[in-house]
């Protein structure tokens, strides 16, 4: 998808969306579908940027002083075995309500590894921060391949987001930005919020 | 804490500091991580805040049954006890992170809880949200953030509310949690043959709401106190029945303790907008 925007001598890629299905001729099917955007007068770019923000999103993180560099993905497995301790902690007949630690520990290392590939992917794009658009967490139960009538637990967590970095670091992003208070005249469930408005601050 | 949740957390920080130390600022080359939306992002950016790093905890819990009267209304306090001790425990290593950061606070907390998939009786609660750090300068030249207890802030308050918030002069104190798992007693055989064929409210269900209800405010009141607290903002309350029988259900109040910056809370008068989409 890269190549093709290059090709098609875009800047950037906005609205990504990464898919996944089975084809049916077996496997899987990857697909990344977006649209390819160029300032105009802009010189090409060998690399275009990626992003799953929408058109508004985009035009808010620009106004704001930042742009986004790439699509980030932490991701991270974690099998642990269902051994004496959780079983134990975990069975029915336990009449006292406690912390299964066991599981506890694969939740967390699964999540806060996803979270350190997160980190690990901006620094690789060379992005400054990143912002999320989900964190998922998957828990399965599976049988055992090296111990019959045993089980393992599978955790797979997942975090996506837009890495993003600063231009024109000559001045910090916050005074760059002005906020208004509104009050919509929408719909009766219109409520009072804020926008987000690129004027510069006198 | 307890001494397992000691042991817990000790696991856990073993991969987490590592991290950890590898988002706190000032290092060259550091990077942020979050958990906000771009408009979140932007307007707690506005606020003064700058984002550090997404920090989370959690907790694997068995939350099962305990034996109750048939017959009786009655609060479960096993359960209710085991449910604090379960978010009290997700809270504090998310906490635990945000002070390892060196963050003033955390927001857009979310706290949940997820039927966990590996046996019928537990449930996996989770924190997660957003370390900031303030600006110089931020909510009117602040210095201290951190609440009576010294802990960074937490606050269940999505990005644009934060903002709102300190913008009229609050500033978050903690996340305040208030819960009840209440029994409602079955009606006696009489009472089901005596409404047959009409309507007629039950009161004894109704008196059981009341009371789980007026329990799980109670504690969340206690909990704003201990803070000192002017008030409670962004509340959230949820009912839930986790894995239980219909009969007993969790009566559960969130929000976000909050105390005032300065005297005056003025807020600026808003524009009108016609919103011309959809």
């Amino acid at each position: 998808m890269t190549a093709e925007a290059a090709a098609l001598g875009g800047q950037g890629v906005v609205g990504v969306k990464l898919e996944v299905k089975p084809f049916p001729a077996g496997g899987l099917e990857f697909s990344a579908l977006g649209t390819a955007i160029a300032a105009p007068g802009g010189p090409p770019v060998r690399l275009p940027f990626t992003c799953e923000l929408s058109g508004q999103e985009f035009t808010k993180l620009l106004l704001a002083g930042w742009t986004p560099v790439a699509i980030a993905l932490g991701i991270s497995v974690g099998v642990r075995h269902e051994d004496k301790s959780t079983a134990l902690e975990s069975s029915a007949a336990m009449t006292w309500n406690t912390e299964i630690s066991g599981h506890t520990e694969l939740m967390n290392r699964a999540r806060q590894d996803a979270a350190e590939q997160l980190r690990r992917d901006v620094v690789k794009h060379r992005g400054s921060g990143v912002v999320t658009r989900e964190m998922e967490l998957r828990v399965e139960d599976y049988e055992c391949q090296g111990l019959e009538g045993a089980s393992d637990h599978m955790a797979q967590a997942t975090i996506a987001g837009t890495a993003i970095t600063r231009f024109g670091q000559d001045q910090p992003p916050s005074a760059r930005l002005e906020t208004s208070m509104i009050l919509s005249l929408g719909d009766r469930g219109g409520s009072a919020g804020f926008s987000v408005s690129g004027r510069e601050r006198p | 804490m307890t001494q397992a949740a000691d042991l817990g957390a000790a696991a856990i920080a073993e991969g987490a500091l590592r991290r950890l130390s590898e988002l706190k600022s000032g290092k060259s080359g550091s990077v942020f991580t979050s958990d906000l939306s771009v408009s979140e992002f932007l307007l707690v950016l506005g606020a003064g805040f700058r984002p550090l790093g997404l920090v989370l905890g959690s907790s694997v819990y068995h939350v099962g049954q305990q034996t109750r009267s048939w017959s009786v209304n009655q609060e479960i306090d096993v359960l209710s006890h085991a449910l604090s001790h379960a978010r009290e425990l997700a809270m504090t290593r998310m906490q635990t992170q945000a002070k390892a950061l060196g963050a003033d606070g955390v927001v857009g907390l979310r706290l949940d809880t997820r039927a966990n998939d590996f046996g019928s009786d537990n449930a996996e609660f989770v924190a997660i949200g957003t370390a900031v750090k303030a600006e110089p300068g931020a909510g009117g030249g602040q210095r201290n953030w951190r609440n009576n207890k010294s802990q960074p802030f937490t606050s269940n308050l999505s990005g644009q509310d934060f903002c709102a918030l300190i913008r009229a002069g609050y500033a978050p104190l903690g996340m305040v949690v208030g819960s009840c798992v209440y029994h409602i007693a079955r009606q006696g055989l009489g009472k089901v043959i005596g409404n047959l064929g009409r309507n007629a409210e039950i009161e004894q269900v109704t008196r059981a709401m009341y009371d789980a209800r007026d329990l799980a405010m109670s504690r969340i009141h206690t909990a704003a106190r201990a803070l000192a607290a002017e008030g409670i903002v962004g509340m959230q309350l949820r009912q839930h029945s986790h894995t239980w029988d219909s009969h007993t259900t969790e009566f559960l109040a969130i929000g976000t303790a909050v105390r005032p910056l300065r005297d005056d809370h003025v807020i600026e008068r808003p524009a009108m907008v016609l919103n011309l989409e959809h």
